[in-house]
């Protein structure tokens, strides 16, 4: 059999796998021991153990399971109450008016978060129900939480982008950084769209609640300071270099207790309910990732990625058509699977090829990243619209029109990303700390 | 028996969930040692042995739980006795993977016992002993992938069924 024979092969194994419902991470691991028992010598009992011990037991996934339970905690904090009636009053005036809650919403508690589906839970419970009864348009609601709960994967601190940085052995500092310009772009362009909407359906926007004196606002205000205060800490001292993503983490998971204590949302129930919660959503990614190192292994054994990369770069594709490709590709994949598995598949076959086309790893971690977030509000498996059809008791394909304005800004996003490079990689740069 | 595994899972759990918290507390000690000009020894390798521990103890409470993930896509639109039937080979392929993957786990703390093999930090921790929390986390893994195969088998449902479908629902 010849390399391009083996690799579909493989794609065609893992499909059936996936699709008869056997666990994403068992369903790698299993692709690994077939590639490596059937197409090399190599003793595969030997490397899984040490592919397993050797990728997990090590100090840089760390920020892992912190930064889920930091997550969590916030979660099942009063946060999502002062994140309302803290930003409401400032944007009553913007057209859109309170729809913008939304996108700024998620775009502040993704600063805290690292997940997209806890960023549209945490926000969404609080603001559905309160723009509801003012009589906002419901196509909207649900459109901007879902577009704006992506935001969680991008700005950091970021799971899915520690999962990237682990195994693609790229800096997570670095990757954290690199999503901080493109996370805002993506905030100012959602708020773009519900601007433009609002001026184009005037009439679809329920009038103003009456305006609060100055003072007042800033009263409201002070409910966002702890939060802010968090992203100060945690982001702030990744960005200054004097804490490592781990320490960060780590401060971040104090700071949220703080926060929850601070503002009565934390009792002995809760934060064991919050530990236990974190610790099998982080199993169920470190275990996906142990799978995946594994598969990297094998598959690195079979030569299929080193020689899918050959062919590539024989090809003499354009890197601008190589990613229209990948996009297509990731896509359609994203469709189907969640984001860590796109990416820890993509690390494990493409990302040789990727760097064989001289394409920067941290930039690529940025594009993968905005492309996942994309595949979050694509039906049929998009986390997002799950986490909405929870909140809001809508059909699932509702949900994915009305989050489908969204899906297009994203493709936007990634457009200008790739047509301007510096959006991710111009920040890091400055940054000495690595 | 039935007693009995449940208090696996749950001591499973409990010692990864703790392992985590774990995690927070090495870095946390080692953070505020820094400042305060103390060397906390080898925090970070006992920090990575805590993620290792954490991940693998947390496989069985995590798949009782309906929390590791899959594509139920396909298999949720088959009537209910085909989904059974597909469930069945899911659980049966599970089971043998992770046996595999046990085996070898527990190969490898053999092996660093055997060489006596320890971690390269200030603290000489013998690897074995945070091996063993992988090792373990598998095995247990195992039985509950068994345990989940019998019930399918007496026609009773997995333990994570309900759990996957107030998730669907929620």
């Amino acid at each position: 059999m010849n390399p391009v024979e083996i690799g579909l092969l493989l794609v065609v194994v893992l499909f059936v796998l996936l699709g008869t419902g056997v666990w994403v991470a068992l369903s790698l691991l299993a692709v690994g021991l077939f590639a490596m028992s059937v197409f090399t010598s190599a003793p595969v009992g030997l490397a899984l153990g040490t592919s397993f011990w050797g990728s997990i037991a090590t100090w840089s996934l760390a920020p892992l399971p912190l930064f889920v339970w930091m997550g969590e905690i916030l979660f099942r904090s009063r946060l999502s109450e002062d994140m309302y009636g803290g930003l409401a009053p400032w944007l009553r005036r913007l057209p859109g008016r309170l729809l913008h809650v939304n996108v700024l919403g998620c775009g502040v508690f993704a600063a805290v978060s690292g997940s997209s589906a806890a960023t549209a839970a945490t926000i969404g419970r609080m603001s559905i129900p309160e723009l509801r009864r003012r009589g906002y348009d419901e196509k909207m609601i649900i459109g901007t939480l879902a577009g704006s709960g992506t935001l969680g994967l991008l700005i950091p601190p970021s799971i899915i982008l520690i999962v990237y940085g682990i195994s693609a052995e790229v800096s997570i500092a670095r990757l954290f950084i690199a999503g901080i310009l493109p996370g805002l772009m993506l905030v100012a362009l959602f708020m773009c769209y519900v601007m433009a909407w609002s001026l184009v359906h005037p009439q679809r926007t329920p009038p103003p609640d009456p305006p609060l004196p100055l003072l007042d606002r800033l009263r409201a205000s002070t409910r966002l300071i702890p939060v802010l205060a968090l992203i100060v800490a945690v982001i702030g001292s990744i960005y200054v270099g004097v804490a490592t993503p781990t320490e960060a983490a780590a401060l971040g998971v104090v700071g949220a207790l703080i926060l929850a204590a601070g503002t009565g949302g934390l009792s002995g129930r809760s934060f064991l309910d919050g530990l236990m919660g974190a610790m099998r959503t982080s199993t169920m990614i470190v275990f996906i990732l142990a799978c995946a190192a594994f598969l990297t292994t094998a598959m690195g054994y079979t030569g299929v990625p080193r020689l899918l990369a050959q062919w590539i770069a024989e090809q003499n594709l354009s890197p601008y058509a190589l990613l229209a490709a990948l996009t297509l590709f990731f896509i359609v994949l994203g469709c189907f699977l969640d984001g860590i598995s796109v990416v820890v598949l993509t690390t494990s076959v493409i990302l040789p090829m990727v760097k064989a086309a001289g394409i920067d790893p941290i930039w690529f971690g940025i594009f993968l990243v905005i492309v996942v977030e994309m595949s979050q509000i694509t039906p049929p498996v998009g986390f997002n619209l799950f986490v909405l059809q929870g909140l809001t008791q809508r059909n699932i394909f509702r949900i994915a029109v009305a989050a489908l304005p969204f899906f297009f800004l994203l493709l936007a996003a990634v457009v200008l990303v790739t047509v301007f490079p510096g959006l991710a990689t111009w920040l890091p740069q400055r940054v000495s700390g690595g | 028996m039935r007693r009995f595994l449940d208090r696996l899972y749950f001591g499973s759990g409990v010692l990864a969930a703790a392992a985590l918290a774990a995690i927070a507390v090495l870095v946390l000690a080692q953070t505020v040692g820094r400042l305060a000009g103390v060397l906390v020894p080898s925090a970070n390798e006992l920090a990575g042995y805590c993620v290792a521990a954490s991940a693998f103890l947390g496989l069985a409470p995590t798949l009782n739980h309906g929390a590791h993930i899959r594509v139920r896509l396909l298999t949720q639109a088959l009537p209910e006795s085909l989904q059974r039937w597909f469930e069945g080979w899911c659980l049966l392929l599970a089971l043998g993977l992770s046996a595999y993957a046990a085996w070898f786990a527990v190969d490898l703390v053999l092996g660093s016992w055997r060489y006596g093999d320890v971690s390269p930090g200030l603290l000489a921790v013998p690897l074995w002993i945070p091996q063993l929390g992988v090792a373990a986390g598998l095995l247990v893994f195992t039985v509950s992938l068994a345990d989940n195969f019998l019930r399918l088998v007496r026609g009773r449902d997995p333990l994570y069924r309900m759990a996957e479908e107030t998730e669907a629902v929620r």
